[in-house]
């Protein structure tokens, strides 16, 4: 057992529940109108691959995701910014943020539809609020949680409040404000689908509505592997920047 | 609060307090301190926690914006803390030249150089958090020199260190003292290192300078020596220690008796 190589007896345990999901579809086991066979997806996907329909779904969703997150995140990090640098900032900012977190803004699609009309608006609206609350709370967080004894080591070496900010805050909270990028991919990602599912013309979440009045069960579960896939992804992306920004840190581990 | 002047830099007292006074909450904590320290001097302020001997430090070098009274400070400074307060995320040179602005290459090279001084020659690229402890704290006091001040405030900088770390860096630090002839206040708790170090040893007690003992024994100073041992004697029965007829053995008396046995090995 110790001789088979680590990532083979990872994925030992996949592998087999496949098997046998397509063994028991097989034999009829599993109702195929309910859920479609390993087998069946695959054939969907490769055929929605060949005629480009997926990859034009997966595009329009992909450029959703990243509009939605820079404006989220951006505005998020500002907001962050200005509220954990300055108690004026904290208090002009903080109360209405946490209030406004408090509503749930899935719920809130019919409103965006109403307010920024049939277009990509209301659904980067979606996925830039879903990403701002993780990213806001988190460099907020990150900001006051700075070593206290390292601010007064800057101000007892007179650096500037600009210096201060550059190399003591901003570094001192990049953790932290990583950690936020990395829930905000999640939440982002999950406000996309359901915006997708209402009143869209395109999209993964579009196509799972479709494939639903079809009944067709392979779609939707190609669907949602394609966003499991690009979700890894993107979380991989944001630990290689952590690995990087926060390779002071690595080295210590490593230690 | 600092008087820039560069007349009152070369001639002056390097520090000058009048009256100062700083209360936390309703408990005085310093009241009515005199104090001047000449150029070139080794001040130490020896006292028991909580005597105000840290904040008064901390008045000196502008970090406490609620004290009253009057305060002179000639030219700059530079401070040491007690931790070495590095900042993880820079390498060690670019702590060493915290604050500090110019050419990337010249910044480098003053801190190459300040580094080679603490005895930490090529260490410039390594990261804070691989460092020990008496290696960090030697980075704070490169990172302090390395901005040639006129005056070096020492805020009780090798009281976390293990004690052959701490004679190493009190012997290091009266070498670079002796060699830049930079005006010092230091505080500590610890008497044998204040009668090391100092020219002047002030006794701080309950927010006052209470006693001032003049330490005028030849350098380098050997603790084994009488006249050390006498005014260590004296400090100590100031501090409210008394040690005559027993010379620390009884562990109960001695305020550090682990570190006094590691100090005779030395």
């Amino acid at each position: 057992m110790t001789r088979v190589p680590r990532t083979l007896r990872r994925a030992l345990v996949p592998i087999g529940l496949i098997a046998l999901w397509q063994l028991l579809a097989e034999t009829g086991a599993v109702d195929p109108r309910i859920t479609s066979s390993p087998w069946e997806i695959v054939t969907a996907l490769t055929e929605m691959t060949r005629s480009g329909e997926l990859a034009e779904h997966m595009r329009i969703s992909l450029f959703r995701a990243v509009a939605g997150l820079a404006c989220g995140a951006t505005l998020a990090t500002i907001a962050g910014i200005a509220a954990g640098l300055s108690r004026f900032g904290e208090d002009a900012l903080d109360s209405t943020i946490q209030a406004i977190r408090t509503m749930p803004y899935l719920g809130m699609v019919p409103l965006f539809i109403l307010w920024f009309g049939l277009g990509e608006a209301p659904r980067i609206t979606m996925v830039a609020l879903g990403s701002f609350f993780p990213v806001y709370l988190n460099v907020f967080k990150g900001i006051r949680d700075v070593d206290d004894r390292l601010i007064d080591l800057g101000r007892g070496y007179r650096v500037s409040r600009w210096e201060l900010i550059r190399d003591v805050i901003v570094p001192g909270a990049m953790p932290s404000a990583l950690v936020g990028l990395r829930y905000a991919l999640g939440t982002a990602w999950m406000s996309l689908v359901v915006a997708e599912q209402i009143n869209a013309q395109s999209g993964l979440g579009y196509l799972i509505v479709q494939a639903n009045i079809l009944a067709q069960t392979s779609i939707i579960i190609t669907a949602l592997a394609v966003y499991a896939v690009i979700g890894i992804l993107a979380d991989a992306i944001v630990r290689l920047i952590e690995r990087r920004a926060l390779r002071w840190r690595r080295t210590f581990e490593g230690a | 609060m600092t008087d820039n002047d560069p007349a009152t830099r070369r001639t002056g007292p390097a520090i000058s307090l009048r009256g100062v006074g700083r209360t936390f909450g309703d408990r005085a904590v310093l009241q009515g301190v005199d104090l001047a320290v000449a150029q070139h001097e080794f001040v130490v302020l020896v006292g028991a926690s909580g005597c105000g001997k840290s904040t008064l430090l901390r008045i000196v070098a502008g970090l406490d914006s609620d004290a009253t009274g009057e305060v002179q400070v000639a030219g700059e400074h530079a401070i040491v803390f007690q931790d070495a307060r590095l900042l993880p995320w820079r390498p060690v040179w670019r702590n060493v030249a915290f604050g500090l602005r110019g050419p990337r290459a010249e910044l480098r090279a003053r801190a190459d150089r300040a580094l080679a001084e603490v005895g930490l020659p090529g260490r410039g690229d390594s990261w804070p958090l691989t460092l020990s402890g008496g290696e960090a704290q030697r980075v704070a006091l490169a990172r302090a020199l390395v901005r040639t001040p006129d005056l070096l405030l020492l805020d009780e900088p090798f009281a976390a260190l293990d004690a052959l770390t701490r004679l190493k860096m009190q012997r290091q630090v009266a070498e670079l003292w002796r060699h830049h002839e930079i005006t010092t206040l230091m505080v500590t708790h610890d008497v044998e290192e204040a009668l090391l170090l100092a020219d002047r040893v002030l006794l701080v007690d309950s927010g006052r300078i209470a006693e001032e003992i003049p330490v005028g024994l030849p350098r380098p100073r050997d603790p084994r020596d009488a006249g050390f041992a006498a005014l260590r004697h004296r400090l100590l029965l100031s501090l409210g220690v008394d040690l005559s007829g027993d010379r620390g053995h009884a562990p109960t008396r001695a305020p550090a008796p682990a570190r006094t046995r590691a100090r005779t090995h030395a």
